[in-house]
């Protein structure tokens, strides 16, 4: 038998871990995806679902785990970390960006918070929030703020961080920030910096081993540094295995004898299998309201409210608009948003053989990255299998 | 002072409850004639219809008709109000184009021009511009996403406010002469003597819980279309101040769609308008008899809808723009039984209680954004009167806060690291008192940071307002800058306006975070109806945004 051809759409965690999964299972896989998603905006940090301090601590699979080691840019495994937010809330996740400081083992210690001012990180606020965090009050973890000149220059305050993640990605640059944090004064346990410490380098890993105490970065802002990091990671993961990657956003997709084809633009992908890892409305798989063709608004793929794939909220069919303009948000309530998906039993899309589906794609599962990840593996592992 | 008494000195003069545009008015006149004066605001500054309100410093040709004399003192005010705060004001041309389907289009189109004629002779009162008819073609070039079937138009000139800009000067001008002003602080019961005469308020701050009594000479209710509520805390039956509460809300869309105002009709006739603002759209606007609480005014779908639709109709591209926000507020329509909405008065009135047995309490009804000023001002020659105060009257002449001089936004950008934009919308809010910002940078350049992207409000700002124009929360800072009300509706600037805000109120972290928390919860319930295709990513992403930054909802054990 021939190994059957995957047609993955979707490259965020989801999609990547799916055909990282087919490949490894023996397909020939092709990935489809349009541009950043969910992934490309998250913060770093790597929850099975959106924390709370209350949530059990569960450790991630070992697939999972496998997937983090093979994407090269992820701690995962052992103790859940400790990371800070951008606005300085200490919160659990089970992994992270390697770039991320992890704050745990520093109970008792000072933490020197550097002073550069960035306009989407202000580290004096930074240092009072995380001060009158709970955790550090239990921990007795300090914060010092401390003064590093020339860590930014005042024309980069205006800059995105993903801009600015980029400019530390030069090797004179971060070689110039470790003479900086060595300069004076007395070493602390650790450095907590804005977020960006690179796009492609490990900056973080770097200046670790140059000043000699844990270097990191808190957490990033929507379309910030860490969703920067996962796309590169992710290109040549596809890369090295050999997947073949194309840009198009899919806008129809329809039964062919034993398989599907998936139309994007002018171009028709056949494929035996499909993976839908398109994401959630925020990725732009799932379209609200009617499918009209005549509309830019309706970049629509099929999945949309209107259509054909089975879309599912609190484990009813939706299948019908209940107003003109779209779902009646006043009566439902926004959070349907994080709810609405495809109806799937399993990995497998309920009622279309051959149709699989992973991630935020999914109705009623938790919006995080661990879990879309775990889902892809399972998907592209199903739609690779005999 | 006229009034004898043989009780205490009261604590001030006038007592004003209310800081709509009436209320902050009256306190900025009553001071500026060196009376003292104590102000009491339930929400914040501007909160009610004052902030929400089209913003048109209009003479109202719709009163043309029917109302000439309303037509005519808004015109003269309205001239007024450009001299004392020309920083404010912004000129807003008009098209009113004809369409073709109308039945006797062309009549219709030379009815407009006699109508435009008439309206024309107020025009020099505010330095508007006389009318111009226009062809088909003249429409085109103007306007080329107009739909195509007019017969032609015409142009008319009017001038737009921020109308909660306009409250926060008047209030700081009353401080710095002297008044004392409490915002979320509500009057809780006005107090009577035992002759019936009013002598003070009840308060309580409804942040704080903090709650005491003011006492004063006179009580002025300039609540607007909480007039009647208040009557009734004075022991009155609430028809003593009644108001017609009439709903009105305002869309807007992420983008600058034309550059004239545009006058459409409603499925049902009525007349809207889409109207350029900043690098925005506005659609407005609704009216309805509202009862609902005058708290918590949002806008419904139907009305959102109908408004999306009429705009549609004659500027189809509208349909491509994303709808971001709406605002809501009611109007305090001077009382008039069974009449159309549209066809009541927006004329004032002072209702002096001691024809209802409260002798020393006032409330003003109705009213416009446009005739404040003249209608505080009669409100304070009432108070006068009654006080024997001869001071003359100098409100449309004494400049508000920053409207002494103009500044030049590029001269502002000097030495400190703000693009012109940002110095664009600083002076503009701020008129000459941008230079205290600006100050405040230099002195501290952190403080350039820019915190608001979409607006853009720097840091400088958000304390400038919080240290003198009294903003408590991230709300308040929002009504005074527009922080949060662009296209990422707070997503990226909340947060950080609210550690910002505790830091310069000197409260804990956890504070600026509610704040900011809060101000989210009431900009998502402003946006819900009119969550289409478009928004529902912005909105699915703001939910991600918050659930990694501030975890999932815990539900108590
Ligand atoms: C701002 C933000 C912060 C977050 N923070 C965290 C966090 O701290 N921790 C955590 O665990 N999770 C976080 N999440 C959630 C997490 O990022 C998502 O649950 C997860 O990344 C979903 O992955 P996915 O692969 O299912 O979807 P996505 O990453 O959204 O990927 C969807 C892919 O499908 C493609 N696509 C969409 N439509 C089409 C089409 N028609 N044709 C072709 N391709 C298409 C897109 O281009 C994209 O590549 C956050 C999310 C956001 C938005
Ligand atoms: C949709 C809409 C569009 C409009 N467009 C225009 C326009 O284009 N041009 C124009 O000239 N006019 C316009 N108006 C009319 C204008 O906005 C109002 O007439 C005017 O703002 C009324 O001001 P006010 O001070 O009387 O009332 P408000 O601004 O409503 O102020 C009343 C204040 O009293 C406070 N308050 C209530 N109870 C208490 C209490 N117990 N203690 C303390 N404080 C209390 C409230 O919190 C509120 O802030 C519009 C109105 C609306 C609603």
């Amino acid at each position: 038998m021939t190994a059957p051809r995957v047609l993955v759409v979707g490259g965020g965690a989801a999609g990547t871990a799916a055909a990282w999964s087919a490949g490894r299972a023996g397909a020939r896989v092709t990935l489809l995806h349009a541009g950043p998603g969910a992934t490309a905006l998250y913060s770093g940090a790597l929850d099975r679902e959106p924390w709370s301090e209350r949530a059990r601590p569960s450790a991630a699979d070992e697939l999972t785990v496998a997937f983090a080691v093979a994407l090269g840019i992820w701690r995962l495994g052992g103790q859940p970390a400790r990371i800070s937010t951008l606005h300085g809330e200490l919160r659990p996740a089970l992994g992270r960006d390697r770039a991320l400081l992890d704050l745990a083992p520093f109970a008792g210690k000072c933490v020197a918070v550097a002073d550069a001012l960035h306009r989407e990180h202000d580290p004096r606020l930074l240092v009072r929030a995380l001060e009158a965090s709970p955790w550090a009050r239990s921990a007795r973890t300090r914060f010092e703020l401390r003064d590093v000149p020339g860590l930014l220059d005042e024309s980069e305050q205006n800059l995105s961080s993903y801009d600015l993640a980029k400019r530390f990605d030069d090797p004179e640059r971060s070689a110039l920030v470790a003479r900086a944090l060595t300069a004076g004064g007395e070493a602390p346990a650790a450095w907590l910096l804005g977020p960006w410490l690179g796009l492609e380098v490990d900056v973080a890993g770097l200046l670790t081993e140059a000043v000699g105490v844990p270097v990191g970065e808190v957490s990033s802002p929507p379309g910030g540094a860490a969703g920067g990091r996962f796309e590169w990671a992710r290109d040549r993961l596809l890369a090295d295995q050999g997947v073949s990657v194309e840009r198009g956003v899919a806008t129809e997709i329809s039964r062919d004898g034993a398989g599907w084809v998936v139309t994007a633009g002018d171009r028709q992908v056949a494929a035996e299998r499909v993976v839908l890892a398109f994401g959630g409305v925020q990725a732009g798989g799932i379209c609200l309201g009617a499918v009209r063709p005549e509309e830019p608004l309706s970049l629509a793929f099929r999945a949309s409210l209107a259509g054909e794939l089975p879309l599912e909220l609190d484990g009813e069919p939706v299948d019908r608009n209940s107003t003109l303009f779209g779902v009646d948000f006043v009566a439902r309530g926004v959070d349907v948003l994080s709810r609405v998906g495809l109806a799937a039993d399993g990995a497998a899309v309920r009622g279309c053989s051959g149709l699989y589906a992973a991630g935020d794609a999914i109705a009623g599962r938790p919006r995080a990255v661990l879990e879309a990840i775990a889902a892809g593996i399972a998907a592209g592992a199903a739609a690779a299998g005999a | 002072m006229s009034v004898e008494s043989s009780e205490a000195r009261p604590d001030c003069d006038v007592i004003v409850i209310g800081g709509g545009v009436n209320g902050t008015g009256v306190a900025r006149d009553c001071a500026l004639r060196g009376l003292s004066v104590a102000l009491f605001e339930r929400n914040d500054i501007a909160f009610g219809a004052s902030g929400n309100s089209s913003g048109m410093i209009h003479g109202g040709p719709r009163y043309l008709t029917y109302d000439p004399e309303v037509t005519h003192t808004s015109c003269l005010d309205s001239g007024h109000i450009q001299r004392i705060a020309p920083h404010l004001l912004f000129r807003i041309p008009f098209l009113a184009p004809v369409y073709r389907q109308r039945r006797g289009a062309k009549l219709t189109l030379f009815g407009y021009d006699a109508f435009f004629d008439l309206y024309d002779k107020y025009q020099p009162l505010k330095r508007g511009k006389p009318h111009v008819r226009l062809s088909a073609d003249d429409l085109r070039r103007l306007e080329p996403g107009l739909v195509a079937d007019a017969v032609g138009g015409v142009t008319f000139d009017e001038w737009g406010i921020d109308g909660a800009r306009l409250c926060i000067g008047s209030m700081v001008d009353a401080i710095e002469r002297g008044a004392t002003v409490r915002v979320h602080t509500t009057v809780s019961e006005v107090l009577k003597s035992d002759d019936g005469r009013a002598t003070g308020v009840r308060w309580r701050d409804r942040l704080t819980g903090e709650s005491g009594t003011t006492t004063g000479l006179v009580v002025v209710n300039a609540t607007g279309a909480w007039a009647p509520i208040t009557a009734a805390l004075a022991g009155l039956p609430p028809r003593a101040a009644r108001v017609r509460p009439g709903k009105g809300i305002h869309v807007f869309l992420d983008r600058r769609l034309t550059n004239y105002a545009i006058v459409a009709s409603a499925i049902d006739g009525r007349q809207v308008f889409l109207m350029p603002w900043q690098n925005m759209s506005v659609i407005g606007t609704t009216d309805d008899d509202y009862y609902g609480d005058l708290d918590a005014v949002v806008a419904s779908a139907d009305e959102s809808r109908y408004l999306i639709q009429a705009a549609e109709r004659v500027f189809p591209s509208v349909r491509q723009a994303r709808a971001i926000g709406t605002w809501g507020g009611v109007r305090p329509t001077l009382w008039g039984w069974g009449v159309n909405e549209d066809k009541l008065s927006r004329e004032h009135e002072i209702v002096d209680h001691a024809r209802h047995g409260v002798d020393g309490l006032y409330s003003m009804i109705g009213g416009k954004l446009a005739s404040y000023r003249i209608f505080a001002e009669e409100m304070t020659d009432v108070i006068a009167a009654r006080l024997g105060n001869t001071a003359q009257r100098r409100t449309h002449v004494s400049p508000l806060p920053g409207g002494d001089e103009a500044v030049d936004p590029f001269e502002l950008t000097r030495g400190v690291a703000i693009d012109a934009l940002t110095a664009a919308r600083l002076e503009y809010r701020h008129g000459s008192r941008a230079l205290r910002v600006i100050e405040r940078m230099k002195q501290s350049p952190r403080e350039a940071r820019v915190v608001c992207e979409c607006e853009p409000v720097t840091e400088a700002e958000i304390r400038y307002v919080a240290e003198h124009e009294l903003a408590c929360t991230v709300d308040d800072v929002s009504r005074r800058t527009r922080l949060g009300l662009g296209s990422c509706g707070g997503m990226r600037c909340a947060l950080r306006c609210g550690a910002i805000l505790a830091d310069a109120r000197q409260q804990s972290p956890e504070r600026g975070r509610r704040s900011a928390l809060a101000f989210l919860d009431g900009a998502l319930a402003r946006r819900l109806s009119i969550v289409g295709p478009a928004q529902a990513r912005q909105e699915a992403l703001a939910l991600s945004v918050l659930r990694s930054e501030l975890g999932a909802d815990e539900e108590s054990a």
